[in-house]
């Protein structure tokens, strides 16, 4: 589903991922773990097209080019980012956004758009499974959400949109613990054999919850080992130091 | 060179003919304001009036071809205008003895402090407006509706209006000033408005440019007394040159009023808002908000005043000005500016103007939206915040549909 080929990627001429190959098949979940400052956001921001990098290599997504498609393209053809950090905007409210999204996407796949009242009901079914009070839908977007609201409201996007790739960027990050499993939840409600996941993260945490197939360490720009669950579990005890220093 | 001249006007009295050719001599002395002159720093009327006019026509011809199309999205009562003069009156049975509206008489005017010279202008050449008065204790059940329409051809002509509201002691209403300018534009409007809100009146004034051709000067002037409230929605559009000012008196203590403006400006439109909010007694509140959006090569000025007197303790007064500039050419001037002589007051102001937030674009673009479906939601939601402070459910909607409208026809 997507194979990346010696991704080179710099901002202001500075180098932050060196030579970065990985693929992903559908049905597989992978996770990549990194220190700060591996690279690992910016591959994040690389795949879904964020502009402010110069960027070298291939990445084909489903058959075709990605880098050289506009980002809007990019999420109509079945990819997803899940932020790390949401952007507020103050004056849309969440489910304006969220019919806005969702409508434009289901065109762009000559499908009929969502009836105000088709929309209702479905983004209300999904928001139940993730535990999401209705009243948050009316709320501006991500304006005064809490963290977890924040997170689970990417989450609700992705199971709305229904991406074949799903990106979450340090997805786990400012969770508690229940919410932690609420979208851990999501994910795993959400996963098939015809879709795929990457995901972003510092720690082993949130994948006690989702269980990845594949483990890769993200170090300097570039993925210096693969292995599976026992390679994060190494993670966790022994920390990033022995694999950046090797 | 524009080169202007006092029409023969017949039928007047003694009085009206003094009275007009004395402002005319003031005006004839002082001529069109020039940038010089603070309060035109920002807007070039005297260039922008001598490039497009070699003459100007005072007497107004009798207009045909009236329009008579009714907003058919909620109950209302209506009052049409062609080329600033009424035609048809039409008021709900609910609310006919609350209102009393009639055309504008010599009589009608009364002396203001302060003048400027297109204020010294209109008063030569006026031709026509009107008095309404809403009566006293009369909560008007539906809103009334002024549709301000102007004809097709109207070159070269010059229109000075008047339009007096009196809201009187109590009263409370929502009145829809809708300008629509079918007009191929070239002519010069000089409006000059009063608002009178006497002791408790609670009015709601909402001013929508759809269209305005014009080179345009409106001013108005709204007196406030004891508890009274005025809260002034703005929404503009496709509007060719606009200075706009409006001058606030609070005279009496607790009297509030509130200013909301959102503006859209593109290709080579300009457009001023100027607002002197007076604190004259204590215990008084004012609030300002004005966001403009421009694109092309745009002109968006807001200068802003807030002046509290001596004895206007307690005073609380804000101002917020925002723009968003979609592109490099466009201008944004802001000019705020407190005077203030109480030593017990709250007032502050806050200013702001960048492009569109590059994340915010980004983030939406990640979900499938393109650049300018994007751009578009985002301006919808820079300009919402002031429909939300709408009270009446069905202008709200119906203001929401107009911005929803105004901000898909950026590019």
């Amino acid at each position: 589903m997507l194979e990346i080929k010696n991704l080179k990627a710099s901002i202001n001429k500075k180098e932050i991922l060196k030579g970065l190959n990985l693929n992903i098949k559908a049905g597989e979940v992978h996770a990549i773990m990194g220190p700060n400052g591996s690279g690992k956001s910016t591959l994040a921001n690389v795949l879904s097209g964020k502009k402010d990098y110069d960027v070298k290599g291939s990445v084909i997504f489903d058959k075709e080019d990605l880098l050289e498609l506009p980002i809007e393209e990019r999420s109509r053809k079945g990819l997803f980012l899940a932020f790390q950090y949401p952007v507020e905007i103050p004056g849309v409210s969440t489910s304006n956004f969220l019919r806005t999204t969702l409508n434009s996407i289901r065109k762009s796949k000559s499908q009929k758009e969502l009836s105000a009242l088709d929309f209702l009901k479905l983004v209300k079914e999904k928001s139940a499974e993730l535990n999401i009070d209705e009243k948050f839908l009316s709320r501006p977007l991500n304006v005064g959400f809490s963290g977890g609201e924040k997170k689970k409201n990417e989450i609700l996007q992705m199971k709305l949109i229904q991406p074949k790739l799903a990106v979450l960027d340090e997805t786990d990050s400012g969770l508690d613990i229940d919410a932690l499993k609420i979208v851990a939840n999501g994910v795993n409600t959400y996963k098939n054999k015809s879709n795929a996941f990457l995901i972003i993260t510092h720690y082993q945490r949130l994948l006690n919850y989702i269980k990845p197939d594949f483990v890769h360490v993200l170090s300097n720009g570039q993925i210096i080992k693969s292995g599976c669950m026992e390679l994060a579990e190494d993670l966790e005890k022994t920390g990033y130091q022995k694999y950046t220093n090797a | 060179m524009l080169n202007i001249s006092l029409p023969n006007y017949k039928k007047i009295s003694v009085a009206e003919k003094k009275f007009r050719q004395q402002n005319f001599d003031i005006f004839k002395k002082n001529g069109f304001p020039i940038r010089k002159d603070e309060n035109w720093k920002f807007t070039n009327i005297k260039e922008k009036i001598e490039n497009s006019f070699s003459n100007l026509n005072f007497l107004q011809k009798k207009n045909k071809n009236i329009r008579e199309k009714l907003l058919k999205e909620f109950k209302h009562s209506s009052i049409f205008l062609q080329d600033g003069d009424l035609t048809k009156i039409n008021i709900q049975i609910a609310d006919k003895k609350k209102i009393k509206i009639k055309n504008l008489k010599f009589s009608d005017i009364k002396k203001q402090r302060s003048l400027n010279t297109l204020g010294i202008l209109n008063n030569a050449f006026f031709s026509g407006g009107f008095v309404i008065s809403i009566k006293q204790n009369a909560d008007l059940k539906y809103p009334l509706i002024f549709y301000n329409n102007f004809s097709k051809k109207l070159n070269n002509c010059g229109l000075n209006k008047k339009y007096i509201f009196n809201f009187l002691k109590n009263s409370s209403a929502n009145i829809v000033f809708v300008n629509n300018d079918f007009s191929e534009g070239n002519y010069f409007l000089n409006q000059n408005s009063n608002y009178n809100l006497d002791t408790n009146a609670k009015i709601n004034f909402y001013n929508i440019y759809l269209r305005n051709n014009s080179i345009n000067y409106s001013s108005v002037t709204a007196n406030i007394n004891q508890d009274a409230s005025l809260k002034f929605i703005n929404i503009l559009s496709n509007t060719l040159f606009l200075k706009k000012d409006f001058f606030t008196n609070l005279n009496e203590k607790n009297s509030n009023c509130e200013i909301y403006s959102n503006a859209i400006l593109k290709q080579n439109e300009h457009f001023e808002l100027q607002t002197v909010m007076s604190h004259l007694a204590p215990h008084c509140t004012s609030y300002q908000k004005v966001k403009k959006v421009l694109e092309d090569d745009a002109k968006g000025v807001y200068q802003g005043k807030i002046y509290v007197k001596k004895n206007a303790q307690k005073t609380d007064a804000y101002q917020l000005s925002k723009a968003i500039l979609l592109n490099n050419e466009t201008e944004f001037d802001a000019k705020p500016e407190l005077e203030i002589y109480a030593d017990d007051v709250k007032c502050s102001h806050g200013s702001s103007s960048g492009n569109l937030d590059e994340n915010a674009i980004f983030y939406l673009m990640s979900r499938g939206l393109d650049r300018k479906q994007a751009t578009n939601l985002l301006i919808e939601g820079f300009f919402r915040d002031i429909a939300e402070t709408i009270n009446h459910t069905e202008i709200k909607k119906y203001l929401i549909k107009i911005i929803e409208r105004k901000a898909n026809e950026i590019r």
